[in-house]
């Protein structure tokens, strides 16, 4: 095998397909750079050429215009890739080093035509190659020793600019031109290296550099050269390949046939290429897949994350969850340092982080308004926007420092809009990649898909909570009824009995009191009896009486309360008790707790109520107890009140009935049963809620919602706010 | 720096200069940076402003001066602000920057700006520039070089050494800031050299400029539109006289003359113009004078000038674009509010009175509206009257697809020359007038005299050294004829007083020239150097007016 024809026939095929592929994009293009591209790869392909003409040669004379040629062009080669160098790295292409390169092409020319035993003392056939190798004369270094100087000056721009470039893209762009020219350079230089020398080190290092020219248009777009001439280039590797099977595979049976059979087959060629495309299919299909894989890696990985997060969309529907999962599968995919999701809830005005991935530390909640310029952007555009982005374009001139600083603490490189049906619901923020590469377009597209996916999984896990909650409403609902119901057709027979009962009953009393008062004189006995009958009877007038503030029907006085000070009244009434039955009261009442409109007195009533309870229950238990009481904002606008107590708590067989009235666990004429009934009532007469949670043997807590209703007055306050930023951030 | 200041305006010094974007390839970007702005809707720019507004007042709420200028008050409402702070004019700072006294201000500041002001009231009127106002300085200047020198949208024609002219005043003025700012953002080679012209007095720099532009070529060039006339017009000259100093005998100096003149003469002209020498890529100024010598300069030197308008106290802020119609102002220098004319006539007439603004949405076209700055980025000046007049052109640009209003400048406030209310002069008006009437002349100004008939406008013209004098008669009948059609209330104003409101009187030759001189042996500032054209005062006219011992020709 002549290895140097092969190399610089693979070389030759690298830069003819590059020419072939390029070309017409360059001729049209007005941009000098491709066309200084262009006549690069030209140079080369003359280089390669003359370099077959010297392996092949078998005559001297032959061998020595190779020769000739091909010193030229090297130095050509240096020229055109310094103008190319300089173009690409946006410096002007200087008229001296155009000038001083033509001079010296000229200069080369010159000496290797009319001086050339100067330059090429002559040639000698190299047994160890099977070529021709030159002899240099002593103006070899005219030549040489500008043309290295070149080489090294292109090398110092080269890495100069590396060192300068900040957008990691243009610094793999620079890297790939850095490290192909290197290698051309190691490759001349082998020239003087003995041992070397016999080997086509030089072909091969230009064919290396092809292909890392080849591979850097390819994989980050250098010149800027179209995805359809990519990905012309790419398929056709694949059809290439089976081209050449066929073509050895017809060779071979044609001589193994002509050999051991002695004549042709005229349809052999069809029936090998029919066997061929048959059997090589698997092999061009795991071929373009090799080469999907090396060239759109993350594409690949993509369409793989994007089945498995279709699966995973349908399977799981808490949102906390699916965002986590996606993350995970996003920067693993990607390859990204970071990532948030960030959500806005509904009826929230803010977009908060939901799910987080990567090392990166937040010291507080972050959250984006929805007058925030880049949630702005995000809703009104519907693209993508990147960190550079909001440096440079014009509608985020409106961004304010502070704004700045808050998202640079996300360490986000983009911004992903999550949409549905063109509402902006939620934000996908990456952080850089941990190759330090940039995203590219098809990188962005990649990433929009996927954006696009999460949103419709997350809205589908927001339709199924908002399912769950609108089920958990209906059911507490029908309970509440049910309750209400209840209460109320218990409210109007009580009504109408007490009423009954009361007048009778007040004869009762008063004719027990006149009696009593006429036996006094006269029998001790039925005195005593009589104050029996009176006992009893204004026992029963407080049962009436209660029941009758059972059933009676009316709204509460509401005012502006700070529900932190009607429990402490309420504990103060009952203080003595729980001391002296050694019950310790733990306070934690929230101080931010807002003031909100309710019936003190009835609310009391309530707290009242409550603490009784626990403090007989506890009491009951024997030993000393803890009483716990504790207020706090929820996000919804409403307050949590909880009484938790250290008793022996509530049966789970009772605990749905202990709002039903007249249930009571304790004795006899120890309670009506008609406490929590009254108080179950007040609460839903304030639109809240109360609601009991125990653990048999482990205390029993009473727990009670009430919406904060602000007044006028607390409303015209707080608009008389100090202004901060975020009163800026307000449209 | 205030912990305040740092933490809202530190973060927005990430963005990177153009000559970064520049070695990254993403010359599109720089366009987005310095001239995105063209394309936002007239209500992006309001919500820039005004949220750029409430960050400014919390920066400025944490100095001293800025609580005297707020009155110690807070402010989330722009409503609130207009009405409760009052406007400003310098008398309202003096007092805080006689000694320059960093410790007042928001943000310390990287440079010192000044300017005399047209009137000389006081010697200095300074200005201190934060670093992100200087910053956005170069930027804005970048974009008017950008918009000189393309022919459309995202274009980036400049290289590193991009050869430009830069002739003018040097720093601690405004425009010599203007010039340290742009080299922050990219590397041009100005000519001389920005070091060694600072150095220079204005005729070395211009002098040494031209030479070196002679020499090695030109690829922009910044001046103020007379000077690029004037130098037109030496060339002119020279062609016909056919001298060449020392200094031009250079090889290259020669070749492009040459070169010059045959173009001249393939064009079918004898004289030499700058065109024929340099082959610039644009040209970019300032000044009332751009409106009055826009087609003389294409003329000479082959490109329409684009300027810029801005005033030191509040920035460069609006861009004329490649078209060189309107201009088109910026969302993020200054928050600009507009007095109507009417309303800065009855302040004027009533002190007392508080003048209504309008905000950028509320003006109308045809309107003129005194210019109201208030600093962003850290600066202190606050709702401060420019006392400059623009006129709204139209709301949009349809050549160009700007959605935002067009402006041109119309006159100083204090400039204007009212006629019996019947008609109102501008300086640019009457310079296109005598321009208009081609009679030779070095210089002029104008004041208004009152006779029985009723005020008149008197121009006093230096004739030039050909002319040597003017003919009164002759001159006074082109100028008016002129005004009449550059100006249609001025045409009335003879209909309606029965007579031409307009008196010639030539000033002795020189005149200017000596002005000059005596000004420059008393020390005055470089912006008194010459007398104002308009409304010149008895002291000024009197130096003018008085015969020079020794006629000098009038300064460039």
């Amino acid at each position: 095998v002549n290895l140097p024809a092969a190399m610089s026939l693979l070389g030759l095929a690298c830069y003819a397909a590059l020419i072939y592929l390029i070309a017409p994009y360059a001729m049209r293009s007005q941009e000098r750079l491709r066309r200084l591209f262009l006549l690069n790869l030209v140079v080369m392909f003359a280089w390669q050429s003359s370099a077959l003409l010297v392996s092949l040669a078998r005559g001297e004379a032959l061998a020595l215009v190779g020769y000739q040629a091909m010193s030229t062009i090297v130095v050509a080669s240096g020229v055109m890739y310094a103008a190319f160098v300089r173009a690409f790295l946006e410096l002007r292409v200087y008229t001296r080093v155009i000038l001083g390169g033509t001079a010296l092409l000229v200069l080369s020319f010159l000496l290797l035509v009319a001086a050339r035993p100067l330059v090429i003392q002559g040639l000698y056939w190299s047994t160890q190659t099977g070529f021709y190798l030159p002899v240099f004369g002593p103006l070899a270094a005219v030549i040489g020793i500008p043309y290295y100087a070149l080489l090294i000056y292109v090398v110092v721009l080269l890495s100069r600019a590396y060192r300068q470039a900040r957008a990691p893209m243009t610094r793999r762009r620079i890297q790939y031109l850095l490290v192909g020219w290197a290698v051309v350079i190691a490759g001349t230089l082998a020239n003087f290296v003995p041992f070397l020398k016999s080997y086509p080190v030089d072909l091969m290092a230009n064919a290396i550099n092809a292909g890392l020219i080849a591979y850097a248009i390819l994989r980050h777009q250098l010149l800027d050269i179209s995805i359809i001439i990519r990905k012309g280039l790419l398929y056709s590797v694949p059809t290439g390949t089976l081209a050449v099977v066929y073509f050895i595979l017809v060779v071979v049976f044609e001589r193994v046939l002509r050999t051991f059979v002695g004549y042709q087959v005229f349809f052999l060629s069809v029936l090998v290429a029919a066997a061929t495309a048959i059997a090589v299919q698997p092999l061009r299909d795991r071929l373009q897949l090799f080469i999907d894989r090396l060239f759109f890696r993350e594409k690949y990985d993509a369409q793989l994350m994007f089945q498995e997060l279709s699966e995973l969309a349908g399977s799981i529907l808490d949102i906390k969850e699916l965002s986590s999962l996606l993350l995970d599968r996003l920067t693993e995919t990607m390859h990204v340092e970071h990532a948030h999701i960030m959500l806005k809830e509904k009826q929230a005005t803010e977009f908060r982080i939901i799910a987080r991935q990567g090392q990166l530390e937040l010291e507080d909640e972050i959250t984006l308004r929805e007058d925030h310029p880049v949630v702005q952007w995000l809703a009104g555009r519907r693209e993508t926007v990147s960190r550079y982005d909001l440096d440079l374009l014009p509608e985020f001139k409106t961004l304010l420092g502070e704004e700045l600083e808050l998202l640079d603490s996300l360490g986000a490189e983009l911004f992903i809009p999550l949409l549905v049906r063109e509402e902006l619901i939620g934000i996908l923020m990456l952080g850089p990649r941990l190759s330090d590469a940039a995203y590219s377009q098809d990188d962005q597209l990649t990433l929009t898909t996927l954006a696009n996916q999460t949103a419709v999984a997350i809205q589908n896990a927001w339709l199924y909570s908002d399912l769950e909650r609108s089920l958990e409403t209906l059911r507490q609902m029908q309970d509440q009824l049910v309750q209400s119901e209840k209460l109320s057709a218990i409210g109007e027979m009580i009504a109408g009995v007490a009423h009954e009962i009361n007048n009778p009953l007040t004869a009762v009393i008063g004719y027990s009191q006149l009696l009593q008062m006429q036996a006094m004189d006269q029998d001790m006995q039925i005195h005593d009896d009589l104050g029996q009958i009176l006992e009893a009877g204004m026992r029963m007038k407080r049962i009436v009486a209660n029941l009758l503030d059972f059933s009676r029907q009316h709204q509460p006085q509401k005012e502006y309360v700070d529900i932190n000070q009607v429990i402490s009244t309420s504990l103060a009434l009952r203080l003595n008790e729980l001391t002296n039955n050694s019950i310790e009261v733990k306070r934690d009442l929230s101080a931010e707790l807002p003031w909100t409109m309710a019936d003190r007195h009835q609310l009391q009533q309530v707290f009242v109520n409550i603490i009784n309870n626990a403090q007989q229950a506890m009491t009951e238990a024997g030993g000393p107890g803890r009483l716990s009481v504790s207020t706090r904002e929820q996000g919804n606008g409403t307050m949590l009140i909880s009484f938790r107590d250290s008793g022996p708590g509530i049966p789970e067989e009772i605990l749905s009935r202990i709002f039903d009235p007249f249930f009571t666990t304790k004795e006899v004429g120890k309670g009506t049963g008609l406490g929590l009934s009254v108080s179950y009532g007040i609460v839903h007469e304030h639109d809240g809620r109360i609601w009991a949670e125990s653990e048999d043997g482990r205390g029993a807590a009473f727990l009670i919602e009430l919406p904060i209703r602000k007044s006028v007055e607390s409303s015209e306050k707080e608009d008389r706010a100090v202004p901060t930023l975020a009163g800026i951030m307000a449209p | 720096v205030s912990v305040v200041a740092y933490t809202f305006l530190e973060r927005k010094d990430s963005v990177p200069t153009a000559l970064e974007l520049y070695r990254q390839g993403r010359q599109d970007e720089i366009w987005q940076k310095c001239c995105g702005f063209i394309d936002l809707e007239l209500d992006e720019f309001m919500r820039i402003q005004k949220r750029l507004l409430l960050e400014q007042l919390i920066v400025l709420g944490g100095s001293k001066i800025g609580r005297d200028l707020l009155g110690g008050r807070s402010f989330t409402d722009v409503d609130d602000f207009r009405s409760s702070v009052p406007l400003t004019t310098y008398a309202d700072y003096v007092g805080y920057f006689e000694d320059r006294d960093e410790s007042i201000l928001p943000v310390q500041p990287r440079w010192w700006l000044h300017t005399s002001g047209r009137s000389g009231e006081y010697q200095y009127k300074w200005v201190p520039y934060t670093p992100l106002m200087a910053k956005r300085l170069g930027e804005t200047v970048l974009g008017l070089f950008l918009c000189a020198c393309v022919s459309g949208r995202r274009q980036f024609p400049f290289e590193e050494g991009h050869r430009m002219l830069f002739t003018m005043a040097p720093f601690p003025y405004m425009s010599g800031g203007v010039a340290r700012a742009l080299l922050d953002e990219f590397p041009f080679q100005f000519l001389p050299p920005l070091r060694e012209a600072e150095e220079m007095d204005f005729r070395e720099r211009v002098e040494k400029g031209l030479m070196s532009a002679l020499r090695d070529g030109m690829d922009s060039f910044n001046a103020i539109a007379v000077i690029l006339v004037k130098i037109g017009q030496r060339f002119s000259q020279q062609t016909n006289n056919a001298t060449l100093s020392r200094d031009m005998l250079h090889p290259k100096i020669i070749l492009r003359l040459v070169r010059g003149m045959l173009r001249a003469r393939l064009d079918g002209r004898r004289s030499l113009l700058p065109k024929d020498l340099w082959s610039v890529k644009g040209i970019a100024t300032g000044g009332t004078d751009t409106q009055v010598y826009r087609s003389m300069i294409q003329e000479m030197w082959g490109r329409q000038p684009i300027e810029a308008y801005g005033c030191t106290e509040a920035g460069l802020f609006a861009l004329q674009l490649w078209n060189g119609k309107g201009m088109t102002l910026q969302p993020d220098i200054s928050f600009l509010e507009f007095i109507p004319l009417a309303e800065c006539e009855r302040n004027q007439a009533e002190p007392s009175y508080s003048p209504r603004t309008l905000l950028l949405n509320e003006i109308e076209v045809g309107g003129v509206y005194e210019v109201v700055t208030t600093n962003f980025l850290g600066g202190v000046y606050t709702r401060y009257r420019t006392h400059d007049l623009l006129q709204v052109m139209s709301l949009d640009d349809e050549e160009t697809g700007v959605h935002l209003p067009q402006m041109v400048f119309y006159s100083k406030f204090g400039d204007l020359m009212d006629l019996g209310s019947l008609c109102r002069l501008t300086e640019p008006t009457i310079w296109k007038a005598i321009e208009k009437s081609g009679i030779g002349y070095n210089d002029w100004v104008a004041v208004k005299e009152f006779e029985d008939e009723g005020p008149v406008l008197k121009l006093y013209i230096e004739p030039t050294s050909e002319a040597e004098t003017v003919d009164l008669t002759e001159a006074q009948k082109r100028i008016h004829l002129a005004l009449c059609e550059l100006d249609e209330s001025y045409a009335d104003v003879e209909s309606m007083l029965g007579m031409s409101p307009l008196r010639i009187a030539s000033l002795p030759p020189g005149a200017f020239g000596h002005y000059y001189d005596v000004q420059q042996q008393r020390g005055a500032d470089l912006a008194h150097l010459k007398p104002p054209h308009m409304r010149p005062t008895d002291a000024q006219l009197s130096l003018l007016m008085a015969e020079p011992a020794e006629a000098s020709g009038t300064p460039m």
